[in-house]
């Protein structure tokens, strides 16, 4: 068995038994408390940015920072120790318990502590580690892995708790959620009291007072950093910054992103080990953890994981982690940060749930340090090919446009051959392509055939644009570029279409990065000459607009021409409402309906819904937004893709999305990407048009 | 009394985290209050390190209500507590939250280990912003060992199915009594 299979086989199974209990609602839970939270916070933009300053920083002087927090918190009587890898972490800890003849260590949730397997080398030793956050406990005692980071116990119902507990007490807990409460706190209120080690991770540490910031909702974090005799801390050295300035807006940061909370409960710094009553005899021991870090810091791509602060936003808006939950999407540390974190810590092949992500990119989009997540996912599929080759289907779907140009080429030929049942049965089992998904119609005359005929000389222009066309406006819908082009013509835009590749993403998607540098390689060198005499790249599809935009500049990273080629690509309907603001178009409805518009995951870091709003209502449609904040779960190729890791994914991840459409009233889905058409058309059975399918422009009057 | 600006903000977002604000005119109007709360809860009295004039007044205050364990007490005689009272050194408009600054770990546990936890804050000590905090976070850190502890509002968890419950392993009330 393959490492894709054995994950292919992992998550046949969830989908047999369904999406796992309470998961969803947990990340959509965290994702509104996010939304809300950042409301009131007013320029998050500003406050984003400045977070991530600090994580820059801070990595860049890390061992500088490492040395200083070292000598602070030594000169306040603390032991520092560095260790190198888990194994010597362990054997440090142990050596402290030893030393201080404990028996019993009450723990606050640390994921670096799992990182190492801290409790299994504990307990080798004879040491009764006891976790004292609730969801830890409650995973302690069932022997699993947590299953989200910030609720570890979300997949358990109160049910298995109250059996849990009551097998602990050796009496029943009922499942009254007040008396397990009661019960928790009676029970570990003990293990504060009496724990000879509290032990600790820390979500920060400041370099300039020695001082580790512990958060906690529960208070857990206060009382075993507290009570016992001696306290040990766990610290990656990435957590280190220089100030409490800075400290404190990581905390921020932290609270907002992963639950909506303008602070997490109990944000505990501690500097040195305080007396206890006039008790000076306690002990205070920081282990500095390695294990890989200073590796993942000299990789161009893995080292922006260190910025991470372990919020888990990046999960609660994974799709695919929604449905599968973190003991599948993850290894000990879950989801999309799980990906190039496991990697780089756990090994390469730990990692293979990268083959899960669905590239939407949305974990970028709600990191509050704004980590390039997809681009070390998409780096580590990269170096899981090289190891074990590409999954068959990836390797059919990576050569989409030669597929797509030859379909066109025997259209109408091909669009018969592609409904025929066995020529589907046939590339299911060649290509993996599943037999079931609809496929578009192909067009003999592309766009790029017809253009000739569209285009009208301006001999005087108000501005210059170039067309970006992408796979489907050329060789699936060139109505929608014809009237686009139209619409820029009449308000006396020049418009050319100039020789071009498709965009490439599905290579950086599944993982071939030196197929998409070629692509990007040749798009800039074809595109970039009309840049730099002055057009706009106008693209229309908004997967294409991201990858021009996003992801061709690191790429290629110091090629300016890609830079410039980026900064001047624009959306094809952010032009067409510039034109009707500037009263050079005026823009009226072809059908009268309400719509429901679903937005592209790519579109959302460009322009999101503004536009297509803006001209639908100026049109004098109504038009409302309905999501849920995740992918639909076409997510370009892969909901094509024959299997578990493909289209059975891709449907239960669409399923949500499609009841929020078919129960909404709208009697139609907008939206300007052309493969969530597909999708959302078949799951819904509603119609699904683009914007440029239900406007039309003409010269205001 | 018209609250506004920082204070009114600081107030909203305490209580909205499910903390309590009251507000009292004077220390005096404050020890009332304690007294009160002494009387519902029926057990000791944990109190934090504070000013000595505070402390006797206090103690004056609670002479045959109850006992009064600290400052500096055990962790068992604080554990044993109904009531803890602490002395905040600010409260954070931004964040709703106190910050409690200590130099002996057993002042912490007075707003941790009781069931209630009262607060003393003088509404001249609430800032705007969270990082107004860090200057007297940083003087702070010119003892040889401290810590400071944000606190938003009583302990809380939703790990088992989401239920939001008050009141885990810290106190199920926070009070804040706000001298305006």
């Amino acid at each position: 068995m393959t490492i894709y299979s054995a994950l292919e086989e992992r998550v046949r199974k969830r989908l047999s038994q369904g999406p796992v209990r309470g998961l969803y609602s947990a990340m959509l839970r965290g994702l509104r408390g996010r939304e809300k939270a950042i409301a009131e916070m007013g320029d998050y933009k500003a406050f984003r940015s400045e977070a991530r300053m600090i994580k820059e920083r801070s990595i860049e002087r890390l061992f500088e920072l490492a040395d200083i927090f070292a000598r602070n918190a030594e000169m306040r009587g603390v032991r520092v120790y560095f260790a190198r890898d888990g194994e010597e972490a362990v054997k440090i800890i142990v050596g402290i318990a030893r030393g201080a003849r404990s028996r019993l260590v009450a723990k606050s949730k640390s994921l670096t502590s799992e990182e190492i397997l801290l409790n299994e080398g504990l307990e080798a030793q004879g040491l009764n580690v006891v976790e004292t956050d609730l969801g830890e406990r409650i995973i302690q005692l069932a022997r699993e892995r947590p299953s989200h980071l910030v609720f570890p116990a979300i997949h358990k119902t109160i049910e298995d708790v109250s059996m849990l507990f009551s097998g602990e007490a050796k009496r029943e807990v009922s499942s009254d959620i007040r008396e397990i409460m009661n019960y928790i706190r009676q029970k570990l209120r003990e293990v504060f009291l009496t724990a000879d080690i509290g032990l600790n991770g820390a979500n920060v540490a400041i370099a300039e007072m020695g001082a580790v910031v512990l958060e906690t909702n529960e208070g857990n974090g206060r009382l075993t950093a507290s009570l016992p005799q001696a306290q040990v801390v766990l610290v990656g050295i990435e957590k280190i910054v220089e100030t409490v300035e800075e400290a404190l807006i990581l905390a921020r940061a932290h609270a907002v992103a992963a639950t909506g909370q303008r602070l997490t409960t109990y944000v505990s710094i501690m500097s040195g080990r305080s007396p206890m009553a006039g008790d000076r005899s306690r002990e205070m021991h920081i282990v500095l953890l390695d294990n890989g870090r200073s590796r993942m810091l000299s990789d161009d791509v893995f080292r922006e994981a260190l910025y991470c602060i372990r919020c888990g936003a990046c999960m609660n808006v994974c799709a695919p982690y929604s449905v599968t939950g973190g003991h599948i999407f993850g290894h000990i540390y879950p989801g999309p940060i799980g990906i190039p974190w496991t990697a780089n810590i756990h090994g390469l092949d730990e990692a293979s749930f990268a083959h899960l992500c669905i590239s939407c990119g949305l974990c970028k989009e709600v990191c509050p340090i704004s980590i390039n997540i997809p681009l070390m996912i998409s780096r580590v599929k990269n170096l899981l090919a090289t190891r074990h080759g590409h999954p068959k289907a990836d390797r059919s779907m990576m050569r989409y446009e030669t597929l797509g140009r030859l379909a066109s080429q025997l259209a109408p030929v091909s669009n018969w051959v592609l409904k025929a049942r066995f020529s589907r049965y046939l590339l299911e089992k060649l290509v993996g392509l599943d037999r079931t998904v609809p496929l578009p119609e192909f067009r003999r005359e592309t766009f790029a055939k017809r253009f000739h005929r569209v285009r009208v000389e301006i001999p005087t222009p108000r501005t210059r644009v170039a067309l970006f066309l992408d796979f489907f406006p050329n060789y699936c819908r060139p109505e929608i570029a014809e009237s686009l082009v139209a619409a820029l013509q009449l308000a006396g835009v020049r418009v050319e279409l100039p020789p071009q590749l498709t965009s490439g993403y599905p290579l950086i998607a599944y993982g071939d990065w030196e197929g998409a540098k070629k692509y990007a390689a040749r798009n800039v060198e074809l595109l970039s000459g009309y840049v730099e005499q002055g057009y706009s790249v106008v693209s229309i599809e908004p997967t294409a607009t991201y990858t021009l935009k996003n992801i061709y500049p690191h790429l290629l990273k110091g090629d300016k021409r890609a830079e410039l080629l980026a900064k001047n690509t624009v959306e094809a309907l952010q032009v067409l409402r510039e034109l009707v603001s500037e009263g050079l178009l005026a823009v009226k409805a072809r059908y009268e309906k309400r719509y429901g518009i679903h937005v592209p995951c790519h579109q959302r870091p460009l322009s999101g819904v503004e536009n297509v709003l803006a001209l639908i209502r100026a049109a004098g449609l109504e038009a409302e937004v309905i999501e849920d904040g995740m992918c639909c779960g076409m997510a370009g190729t892969f909901g094509m893709k024959h299997g578990p890791i493909g289209r059975g994914l891709s449907k239960a991840m669409g399923s949500r999305l499609f009841e929020l459409f078919t129960s909404s009233g709208v009697n139609a889905i907008v939206t300007e990407s052309s493969v969530c058409a597909i999708h959302l058309a078949e799951g819904t059975r509603m119609k699904v048009l683009h914007p440029l399918d239900i406007l039309y422009f003409e010269k205001p009057n | 009394m018209r609250i506004n600006g920082k204070v009114a903000l600081f107030i909203e977002r305490f209580r909205e985290q499910g903390g309590v604000v009251e507000l009292v005119q004077s220390w005096d109007e404050a020890l009332g209050l304690i007294e009160r709360e002494a009387r519902a809860a029926a057990g000791s009295i944990a109190i934090a390190t504070c000013e000595i004039e505070l402390l006797e007044s206090i103690r004056d205050r609670l002479k045959g209500v109850s006992r009064l364990v600290g400052p500096r007490a055990s962790p068992a005689e604080i554990a044993s507590c109904s009531l803890g009272v602490s002395f905040p050194v600010a409260g954070i408009a931004e964040t709703g939250s106190i910050l409690e600054i200590c130099y002996d770990d057993s002042d912490r546990l007075v707003s941790t280990l009781p069931p209630t936890h009262i607060a003393y804050l003088e509404s001249s000590k609430v800032l705007e912003g969270l990082l107004q905090a860090a200057p007297l976070i940083r003087q702070a850190s010119r003892q040889n060992a401290f810590s400071a502890t944000l606190i938003s509002g009583p302990s809380r968890t939703a790990d088992i199915e989401l239920r939001q419950v008050i009141g885990v392993h810290g106190p199920h009330t926070v009070k804040v009594l706000l001298k305006v």
